[in-house]
């Protein structure tokens, strides 16, 4: 109680107040933007915390990411044009609510869906994330490695129709990891000589440069603006209304959305688009879904928005991140010298519940700013990418430069800036390049230490039972990622 | 240069980037002997994976009938790889500027210079632009973030 009342204090500081609403601004503008999502926004704001204290740093990140995810249905709704990878359900019935005139009531049920489930899913952080990681202490290497596995297996899933370059991709991510000391040994390896390269490659440069610099280049080949004209009709509050109105729709998208959050690798692409189809096949009105349905709104971005606490419990909790966001959270927590798992709900005291009443006003933010600022913010838009460009650019180096203070890390987010244009010119699952970054210490670290446990011995990796079912799991995600299609193919065809 | 042949230089993009990371991979395999075997194990097993997935992707794709490709446009590709060539170089150039001239005053540039190049070409918007962005970042960053920017080699010598 007195840890809640110090948060209570802590939260409504002047500073960690202006850190939300700056949060929050930043991260409607980058939702806004068509290309743009939550990962851009965490990445380019992540170095711009290390001079702020944990709870200050976690909260502006929380506000950007909350923001981003609801931001990213704006102008799906206004314009047609999924604003990130969490819009495009939005899409299906926003728009065609727009060119019905009913605009304000689309991004009313945006607000509404985005509150509730935003709340819905931090909640389920606060209650959910505290027993996982009191349950982590029963988990040793052996354990640690297998569910750094699972989350790579993840990886194929993310792959999205493309496991075999999710799979590379993550290799590719793993090796990346490897650059610098090696943490058991201590030897240096991939270095070629270079001081800078001990210490490892940058999370955050690579993250910005994947992410952020990546849509530079594409942004700029665009030319032109990103929108035109539209008009507002009628009010947000029907929209509202409609989202307490099918107060069901929320509350089983919101569970749905935190379930698949908690779930390496898969992220808020899946939730809204698995809640919008989950949601058509439950209706007793299927057809109306596509037309304009404001139940094709709700369900989405409520399971949008819950996904992103959803992604952050398992990083939390264990130091698994839940997707490329949680990554970034997991790298900021470590940045500020925070260790996730059970020592930060015990020994973080005040700091914690700061954190978690910070991303409840966040969503309280996304109420307000949803409210009074949608419109004005649809307008950005409308500006010029050349003017974007530069911009976003000058973000990104001084976000790189930030990190060690040092021009190798704009270096290196530039590298990794022409391999993130590559990647999405090519199509392929840039996630999951990030996904592997990440989980390559932990990987490695644990598998070494389970082997000396064993004395050597691989089949400690099978023999507890969590270790087990992980490993059956990591199969069965494999087999069934490689040979799922193949197999329904086969049954269609008999049944032919 | 026909839509066909836009078709096949995106998937020839696509295998070199395949081919370049087997040469990676093959690299790194070759540089774990010359590490001890607990450093160099999982690096080599995650590179022989690497490659076994490389080299699936490259058959599928060869195997793969080239298709028809819809909506492509050959000369709007030509003009985006351009278009990320120049955007590329003047990355380096700023990049190279704010190492000697600092943040102020490379930002600056880079902010009235990009427009131009990327065709918004009002001369008067893009000074106040240039000008007032590059305060407003110097500003918020230094002071709200406090992150130390970059001075330039040039004005250390005078610190």
């Amino acid at each position: 109680m007195e840890n809640m009342m110090s948060a209570i204090t802590n939260i409504f500081s002047v500073t960690n107040v202006l850190y939300l609403i700056i949060g929050s601004v930043i991260g409607l503008v980058i939702g806004v933007l068509p290309g743009l999502g939550p990962v851009f926004g965490t990445a380019l704001v992540l170095p711009f915390t290390f001079g702020m204290s944990a709870d200050s740093a976690l909260i502006l990140l929380s506000a950007v990411y909350a923001c981003t995810a609801y931001g990213d249905g704006i102008t799906s709704i206004l314009l047609n044009v999924p604003g990130g990878p969490g819009g495009v359900a939005l899409t299906f019935d926003g728009y065609p609510l727009t060119r019905k005139g009913r605009a304000a009531e689309a991004l009313g049920a945006l607000v509404g869906s985005s509150f509730i489930g935003g709340l819905i899913g931090v909640l389920a952080l606060i209650f959910i994330a505290p027993p996982m990681a009191e349950f982590s202490l029963k988990i040793g290497p052996a354990e640690y490695f297998m569910l750094a596995m699972f989350g790579l297996s993840m990886v194929a899933v993310a792959g999205k129709g493309d496991t075999a370059k999710g799979l590379i991709l993550g290799c590719l991510g793993l090796l990346f990891s490897f650059v610098g000391m090696d943490v058991i040994t201590g030897a240096e390896r991939f270095t070629f000589g270079s001081n800078f390269l001990e210490d490892g490659i940058s999370t955050v440069s690579a993250t910005i440069g994947l992410f952020a610099l990546s849509q530079v280049f594409i942004l700029a080949e665009e030319g032109g603006t990103i929108a035109g004209e539209f008009t507002l009709a009628t009010k947000p509050w029907k929209g509202i209304s409609a989202t307490l109105k099918y107060w069901y729709v929320t509350l089983r998208s919101s569970i749905l959305g935190v379930c698949i959050g908690m779930v390496p690798g898969i992220g808020i692409s899946t939730a809204s688009m698995l809640s919008y189809v989950a949601e058509k096949r439950m209706a007793k009105d299927p057809e109306t879904y596509g037309e304009g349905n404001i139940r094709g709104i709700i369900a989405p971005q409520a399971a949008s928005n819950a996904c992103t606490s959803g992604e952050l419990i398992p990083a939390f909790a264990l130091g698994i991140p839940g997707g490329a966001t949680a990554a970034i959270f997991l790298a900021a927590m470590t940045l500020h010298g925070l260790r996730p798992g059970l020592s930060f709900f015990t020994s973080g005291g005040v700091l914690v519940d700061t954190v978690f009443l910070g991303m409840i006003l966040a969503q309280f933010v996304i109420l307000f700013f949803g409210l009074t600022a949608t419109p004005l913010l649809a307008k950005i838009t409308k500006v010029p990418n050349a003017i974007l460009v530069p911009i976003i650019v000058a973000l990104c180096f001084v976000g790189a430069f930030a990190v060690n203070n040092n021009i190798e890390d704009v270096v290196v987010a530039m590298v990794f800036g022409v391999i993130g244009y590559v990647l999405f010119k090519n199509k392929w699952p840039v996630q999951c390049l990030v996904l592997g970054l990440v989980l390559g210490e932990i990987a490695e670290s644990n598998f070494h230490r389970a082997l000396q446990i064993s004395d050597g011995s691989y089949g400690i990796f099978v023999q507890k039972p969590i270790s087990l079912i992980l490993f059956i799991a990591i199969i069965a995600i494999l087999v069934w990622t490689y040979c799922g299609g193949i197999i329904k193919a086969k049954m269609q065809n008999a049944k032919a | 240069m026909n839509i066909t042949s836009h078709a096949n230089r995106k998937k020839l993009v696509d295998r070199l980037f395949t081919i370049a990371i087997i040469v990676l991979f093959t690299i790194v395999i070759v540089m774990t002997f010359s590490l001890s075997e607990t450093a160099g194990s999982v690096p080599r097993l995650i590179s022989i994976i690497g490659i076994v997935l490389s080299v699936i992707t490259l058959v599928k794709d060869f195997k793969q009938n080239d298709g028809k490709p819809k909506n492509n446009d050959a000369a709007s590709d030509e003009n985006q790889g351009m278009s990320f060539i120049k955007c590329f170089g003047l990355l380096i150039a700023y990049l190279a500027a704010m190492v000697v001239l600092g943040f102020a005053i490379s930002t600056c540039l880079m902010l009235f210079f990009i427009p131009i190049f990327l065709k918004y070409r009002n001369l008067k918007i893009n000074i106040i632009f240039s000008v007032i962005t590059t305060a407003v970042l110097y500003f918020s960053f230094t002071y709200l973030f406090y992150v130390r920017l970059p001075v330039g080699i040039l004005f250390e010598l005078f610190l």
